[in-house]
């Protein structure tokens, strides 16, 4: 039981992470990324390609690398970095709903297309198994401690790291590009201080990318060194939407809130006897109902979320 | 190959009507409809449910995709026009949401296996060929909607007031035009022929709750390629993306059908995102 509290706080924390993450690019730039789900798996898949063991029999990946976790997680960031730098400099042309289109392709491409279809590369359905997870010695319940206690320390460590960031000359005028809801994007305020607006943007772009991929690394350590396809539906980009959106975009605590309350939604409902009232099909896709009118009503009625700052 | 610009063509006729409903609806409210594919792929469901009623094809797929367009007009009605005025960003957001409760609520109400269709367009030999009609039929019944969507839009006066208030919609409100019920009117017709769309795509594949999401991303394709909020350009991209779409997974990789149409997708942004059709409609 305290394993799986352990458990549930450490998916509270990715979530956060990928809340964070999404809100650098949405929250604090207005760039929509409706793609979420390729980072994430991007990340968890850079986590499995640098530190797999040899391939089995069993196993489909082709190549073995054996590096340490460690080496994992920061493949995983980097990818996430550079995965967000390419597909911003892409379409910086494009006005920001368009850069939604880009990665709404990008996530199709990479996790239905590349992913799923090439199996030396990603095990396909059957994944990637037998990571080495960081302390694998231990017992099971100190082992889920310590990750429990390494997500919330790299979510603290984020948290703290996009604060300064924010407070930054970078931050500021990073947050000057934001439009809010109600308004096309006007460069000219940015440019006529001699600072290009789209620049900044893609920065923005990278760097949630960075923040969603080590999400990614920590998602494949969280299911015990596994990394298959089946981890990575679409629902994820839209569960980070939610969570996001009830936290309110543009405030860093409130990804937390956000994740966290997504999280508790998830496996809140699990608990519930759905079953029960209206069957399995109900049980299984009531959840994810509720949350679409989440977020209808969350920017019907309160585009600021709980802890936001109204843009008028 | 003639089998296979057949097809080409079929799907990029199917695919075309798609955008053509996309590009209108974009035409009035001016935002990216993330719901659009799990509409499309409503027409199947209600299709299902009118045929165990009455099975007559031609009939049935009709009223199901005006069924289509009706429901999902009063769908809009509640759930963008309260928000309209507030710019692109929350209704493509919202539109999101929306589509994520269609998506998850089909499968309540009508199960989660994959719909396949009642009936079957024979294969028919012509000149020695089989050739299965439905590309056939498919092909002849956009063709015969693009009449009457091009009708509509340059012969009549109601086409006229869509072109104006698509173009400026203050200068329309300012001229007394009837904003709201043309509105209402323009996503009645762009939604019943995402309908029609989507029952031609359930004679190609099984549909799932699923699909719509998967499928959609060509239509967004297509009304990219062909410049948004342009019929013209709909049509083209649509004939573009549908031979992609065929002759790249029948050449080439064919697990990779929608990474090619995709990779339009972002090239066309690319290279500045307007699209081969630009300016007023």
């Amino acid at each position: 039981m305290l394993q799986y509290i352990y458990g549930v706080i450490t998916l509270a924390a990715i979530w956060s992470l990928l809340a964070l993450a999404l809100n650098l690019q949405w929250g604090f730039a207005s760039l929509l990324n409706f793609g979420v789900v390729a980072w994430f798996a991007s990340g968890a898949y850079a986590m499995a390609w640098v530190t797999n063991p040899a391939p089995t029999e069993f196993s489909y990946h082709v190549f073995s690398f054996g590096l340490n976790p460690i080496f994992g997680l920061i493949a995983a960031g980097v990818i996430g970095l550079v995965l967000g730098l390419l597909i911003s400099l892409l379409t910086y042309r494009v006005a920001g709903h368009q850069l939604g289109l880009a990665t709404f392709a990008v996530a199709a491409i990479l996790v239905e297309g590349l992913y799923r279809n090439e199996q030396w590369l990603t095990g396909g359905e059957f994944g990637i198994l037998n990571l080495p997870v960081p302390f694998d010695s231990l017992s099971p319940d100190s082992q889920s401690i310590l990750l429990m206690v390494i997500s919330i320390v790299i979510l603290l460590g984020f948290i703290w790291g996009l604060r300064r960031i924010l407070d930054s000359p970078f931050g500021r005028i990073l947050q000057s590009t934001k439009v809010g809801y109600d308004r096309d994007f006007n460069p000219l305020g940015i440019e006529s201080l001699g600072k290009s607006a789209s620049k900044y943007k893609v920065l923005a772009f990278g760097l949630g990318g960075l923040v969603a991929g080590i999400a990614g690394g920590l998602y494949a350590w969280y299911n015990g060194g596994i990394v298959t396809l089946s981890m990575f539906p679409n629902i994820i980009t839209f569960e980070v939407w939610v969570a996001m959106l009830m936290g309110g975009a543009g405030s860093i605590l409130g990804m937390v809130l956000g994740g966290s309350i997504l999280t508790v939604l998830l496996y809140g409902f699990k608990l519930l006897p759905l079953k029960a009232i209206g069957g399995a099909v109900f049980a299984g896709n009531f959840s994810f109902v509720l949350m679409g009118l989440i977020i209808i009503l969350v920017i019907r009625f309160r585009p600021e979320g709980i802890m936001g700052e109204r843009i008028e | 190959m003639l089998t296979a610009v057949l097809e080409s063509l079929a799907m990029g006729s199917i695919i075309a009507v798609g955008a053509l409903g996309l590009t209108l609806t974009y035409g009035t409210t001016r935002f990216i409809n993330f719901a659009y594919g799990d509409m499309v792929i409503t027409a199947v469901y209600i299709f299902g449910v009118l045929w165990a009623f009455m099975e007559s094809p031609v009939l049935v797929t009709i009223l199901a995709a005006l069924l289509t367009g009706v429901v999902y007009m009063l769908v809009a009605q509640a759930v963008f026009r309260p928000i309209r005025d507030r710019g692109p960003l929350p209704l493509l957001i919202t539109s999101l949401g929306l589509g994520f409760m269609i998506r998850y609520t089909l499968p309540i109400v009508f199960g989660t296996f994959p719909k396949t269709p009642p009936f079957r367009f024979p294969v028919i030999e012509i000149a020695g060929t089989n050739i299965d009609s439905l590309n056939l039929v498919s092909t002849g019944v956009a063709l015969v909607i693009f009449g009457a969507i091009f009708y509509l839009l340059n012969r009549t006066n109601l086409g006229a007031q869509m072109r104006a208030m698509s173009t400026n919609k203050y200068l329309s409100k300012g001229s007394g035009l009837e904003i709201e019920k043309m509105t209402a009117l323009v996503w009645l017709v762009g939604i019943s022929l995402a309908g029609i769309c989507g029952l031609f795509f359930y004679q190609k594949m099984p549909i799932s709750a699923g699909t719509g999401w998967i499928i959609m991303g060509y239509f967004f394709s297509a009304v990219l390629v062909g410049g948004i909020g342009r019929p013209k350009g709909a049509i083209v991209g649509g004939y573009i993306i549908g031979f992609t779409a065929i002759m790249g997974s029948k050449f080439f990789l064919p697990a990779y059908q929608g990474a090619y149409v995709f990779a339009i997708l972002i090239i066309t942004l690319a290279i500045g995102g307007g699209g081969l059709y630009r300016g007023l409609v």
